[in-house]
């Protein structure tokens, strides 16, 4: 069953259109990641998702309902299915809040959900639940900002590179953290190999569409850019 | 061409970097590698005489046989002065100044302009031979005004020269079309270009690049380290991990005997293990302040033997195979 729609989407900044009819489905508990290079919209594709944008053209449905961007209260049915992880954490929660207490906020608004169960999906230590989130590394910052995401019982978590500029062993943990989410997920990436190791389908966004073919030159190309280690001998 | 010696950064709850040592040769090409908070972009700042106010230093670093511990960047001879590539591009370029003019601020302290005095004290300089009478010749006012001004001209235009010429070294050969421009207005890779640009400007003995394409898609990552192949260390090849051999331009030009100078060496700090084998021949991995491993790329790799390195390396491996289904 679809989750989360959006057919022929347009929207752009000045006189350019960044996206030119973006036709995206995601079903109940899947998984999606969303790869291409930097300026192709996948960003301004998140924020049209979210309702963040008023988009030029296009139709958005979530469970079957239209969303557009209104008052908070308006969307309040739509926060409860969709939540966002955001890049960087150290700019979006207050390094001043408890860990405690910024995994309840959202929870406490929408009227639905569990902090404390959130904290432990993603696996982080509980002392540092009473932690302020500036005393956190990047990897816990990232998994805090994803218990504050599963907190609301989210059907969906659209995430904006939340891995991008963790070191190897905190990108996994927040790799495990996401694989343990119990909903669908959305993830626009630069890491092929996290989408590969995480996600169901694998979405190209290149001019504008999205394209769903692995054999793509623009695909293939992102893919013969990662650069690897070989196997041990 | 650098020795590092019991570098220690202490700040004020205990030292952070503990007592690590290591040389990088003229023209090396040398990845730190390490996870978050291991000390790599403290020694970085250290290296560069750029450490954040309360935090000390001790130990040796010597750049060309001087020593410069505690000599802060903008006080540093020209030849022990080295350039910088940030990851974060928009906090590093000044976001109302047009990327040509903060190309051409960098060339300026590096004595590249000092073949021609120009500026006020190019003045007084000319006004002091003038009034000394140690030029036969010596211009009256006026003259000296016209000379003035022509040298201004002359240098301002040598000045724009050097800024084309840096900007087709780093894979922007429109410079007409750049120079003009703001931060804001370029991408993510020529941003990192401009700053590579500025790195390269004062023609420094080593670069050091601290995350430059952690920010970036892989395509647009892969061209800086192309680049940064080409346009650093002493052979300008293809690095360790092109396996055709394919040459870089600068490279070619090399071997072609074009007169292509020797690139700097290139200190590459990363948490990227795949990326420090695709462009460097020698990695040293950090964890916790100290020095775990350092050796050749492919024999770290192999068999590094600390934790540290191997959870890195299987880090590495892991990422590597989830590609496999892909390609």
């Amino acid at each position: 069953m679809t989750l989360l729609e959006c057919r022929g989407l347009r929207h752009g900044f000045g006189g350019r259109d960044v996206l030119r009819g973006v036709d995206l489905r995601v079903a109940e508990g899947e998984r999606v990641a969303l790869v291409g290079r930097s300026g192709q919209g996948k960003s301004t594709l998140v924020r049209a998702l979210l309702a963040l944008e008023t988009v030029r053209d296009g139709v958005i449905e979530c469970a079957g309902r239209p969303v557009t961007p209104g008052r908070v209260r308006s969307l309040r049915w739509f926060r409860r299915l969709v939540q966002y992880v955001p890049q960087d954490p150290a700019s979006t929660l207050d390094p001043r809040a408890r860990v405690r207490d910024v995994v309840d906020e959202p929870r406490l608004r929408l009227g639905q959900g569990d902090g404390a169960a959130a904290l432990d999906l993603v696996a982080l230590p509980g002392h540092l639940a009473d932690a302020r989130v500036g005393e956190l590394s990047g990897g816990q910052a990232q998994r805090v900002a994803i218990a504050r995401a599963l907190a609301v019982g989210p059907r969906l978590l659209l995430a904006d590179e939340p891995v991008s500029g963790l070191d190897p062993p905190l990108r996994e943990h927040v790799l495990d953290a996401l694989r343990r989410a119990p909903c669908g997920l959305l993830m626009v990436t630069h890491d092929l190999s996290a989408a590969a190791a995480l996600c169901d389908r694998i979405l190209l966004l290149h001019d504008g569409r999205i394209v769903d073919d692995p054999s793509h030159s623009e695909f293939r190309a992102l893919l013969d850019a990662v650069p690897t280690v070989g196997p041990s001998r | 061409m650098l020795r590092v010696s019991e570098l220690t950064v202490s700040g004020p709850a205990g030292p952070l970097v503990r007592g690590i040592g290591f040389d990088v040769a003229a023209g090396e090409r040398v990845a730190v590698v390490g996870a978050s908070g291991s000390g790599k972009s403290l020694t970085a700042k250290a290296l560069l005489g750029a450490l954040p106010a309360g935090l000390t230093v001790t130990g040796g670093i010597r750049i060309g046989g001087v020593e410069v511990r505690n000599v802060p960047c903008d006080r540093r001879a020209a030849g022990q002065r080295l350039g910088f590539v940030p990851q974060d591009t928009f906090l590093a370029l000044h976001p109302l100044i047009a990327v040509g003019d903060q190309v051409a601020l960098a060339l300026r302290p590096t004595g590249e302009q000092a073949v021609s005095p120009s500026g006020a004290a190019g003045m007084r300089a000319a006004s002091r031979r003038g009034v000394a009478g140690e030029q036969a010749t010596a211009p009256r006012t006026t003259g000296r005004l016209r000379w003035w001004g022509a040298e201004r001209r002359a240098a301002a235009g040598r000045r724009r020269e050097r800024v084309a010429e840096l900007l087709e070294a780093v894979g922007l050969p429109d410079a007409e079309g750049i120079v003009g421009r703001h931060p804001g207005e370029l991408s993510g890779g020529q941003r990192q270009r401009i700053c590579l640009a500025i790195a390269l400007a004062s023609r420094p003995p080593l670069v050091i690049a601290d995350e430059p394409t952690t920010a970036l898609d892989m395509i647009t990552q892969d061209g800086i380290v192309r680049l940064l192949r080409e346009r650093t260390g002493n052979s300008g090849d293809a690095g360790p991990g092109d396996e055709g051999g394919r040459a870089g331009e600068a490279g070619q030009d090399r071997a072609a005997g074009r007169g292509v100078e020797a690139g700097p060496g290139l200190l590459f700090i990363t948490h990227d293990l795949a990326v420090a084998a695709a462009l460097c021949e020698r990695v040293i991995v950090m964890d916790d302040g100290v020095i775990v491993e350092d050796g050749a790329v492919g024999a770290v790799i192999a068999g590094g033997s600390h934790p540290r390195t191997r959870a890195l390396v299987e880090a590495a491996r892991r990422a590597s195979k989830a590609l496999e289904g892909l390609r």
